[in-house]
């Protein structure tokens, strides 16, 4: 079942709500001390 | 997993070592969901650390999930210090991005609300971590941006994005070009860290504008991601007694990552360059970040910046 996008959904739901296929794309995600440092 | 987000009286009564890994347990973070999302979805990522053992730690946590079909690997960076950042964006991560190219660039790293402390350029630090080493860091990219924008077009594949992970705070505005580093104005972390949240978003409206100008193929965004309790409450008094409230009401870390996953790979968003994203949909932030011209001038004061430190 695909997830209906808000504010509950998580990155997981939405790689399968888009379907993205992402083979190929080179990402780049910066980050803080601990690998990655998030937001409020 | 670990709960410590935060020691009160080291926060109150010393400025943390941000180099420092130990006083602090981090539980898992939006980043770390986010690179975890994009290489099930095959993408080979990179992530960057100031510590680069501490972010190995995390790459082999995040390879270690059930059908991870992409790559993932770790590099070095500390946007506090422009040197770092013109070191990974020119000779470490160069090599890498100059055959592949670069389809999605993530400003997700940031501090928030700490008390007053300098960049190694000097520069306050929330303002030069989340609004100048990401500046600085997308212009010396932009060549590999480039690169996969013309390879996207000439194979009918999606453009190359940036997405510039903002927040609600920068409705605590603060924001003013002329003193971004409050050397005029009595420092206080929140209008600090809502400046600096706020530059973030009118970076992306004037980056949108510029690739518009240039005819360059290129989506740019920003986002709240939600309420999340993580390692960057560490600065905040008192924030282990709002931990359980934001644990119960706010978002978990898997859904706190989720818009910025949505502004990376979304089609419904291909003719949105410039917005402002909040859960998986575009809002509208406040009027100020909404400013053609404000965003104009602060990234005319953003170089000036730059130019001065030398870079």
């Amino acid at each position: 079942m695909v997830a209906k996008l808000g504010y509950r959904t998580t990155a997981l739901d939405v790689v399968q709500a888009t379907n993205c296929n992402l083979t190929g794309t080179t990402a780049l995600i910066t980050g803080g001390n601990s690998g990655i440092v998030s937001m409020t | 997993m670990s709960f410590i987000v935060n020691n009160p009286l080291r926060s109150r009564f010393s400025p943390p070592n941000l180099l420092s890994t130990q006083p602090f347990l981090f539980p898992p973070l939006q980043g770390v969901e986010t690179a975890r999302a994009l290489v099930v979805a095959g993408a080979d990522v990179i992530i960057t650390s100031r510590n680069l053992e501490a972010g190995e730690k995390v790459a082999e946590e995040i390879r270690k999930t059930p059908d991870a079909k992409g790559t993932i690997k770790v590099m070095q960076l500390d946007l506090a210090d422009l040197e770092s950042v013109k070191k990974f964006a020119t000779t470490d991560a160069s090599p890498v991005l100059s055959s592949t190219g670069l389809q999605l660039l993530i400003c997700n790293a940031g501090v928030m609300a700490c008390p007053k402390m300098h960049t190694e350029q000097g520069f306050e630090l929330q303002i030069g971590t989340n609004h100048v080493g990401h500046f600085y860091m997308t212009k010396l990219l932009m060549p590999h941006l480039e690169k996969a924008a013309k390879d996207a077009a000439a194979a009918a594949r999606p453009p190359p994005r940036v997405v510039v992970v903002s927040s609600y705070a920068h409705t605590f505005d603060g924001l003013d070009v002329d003193d971004l580093n409050w050397e005029k104005r009595t420092y206080k972390r929140w209008p600090a860290y809502g400046q600096s949240k706020l530059s973030n978003i009118l970076f992306v409206k004037q980056l949108a504008l510029q690739f518009k100008e240039n005819n360059l193929p290129v989506l740019t965004f920003s986002l709240h991601p939600g309420s999340i309790m993580t390692s960057l409450q560490r600065h905040i008094p008192g924030s282990f007694l709002a931990g359980p409230f934001i644990r119960l009401l706010g978002k978990t870390i898997p859904q706190g990552a989720s818009t910025t996953v949505y502004a990376a790979v979304s089609e419904d968003l291909k003719d949105q360059s410039g917005a402002y994203l909040q859960d998986c949909k575009v809002a509208k932030p406040i009027l100020r970040a909404q400013d053609a011209e404000l965003a104009k001038k602060l990234w005319e004061k953003t170089e000036e910046l730059i130019s001065n430190a030398g870079f």
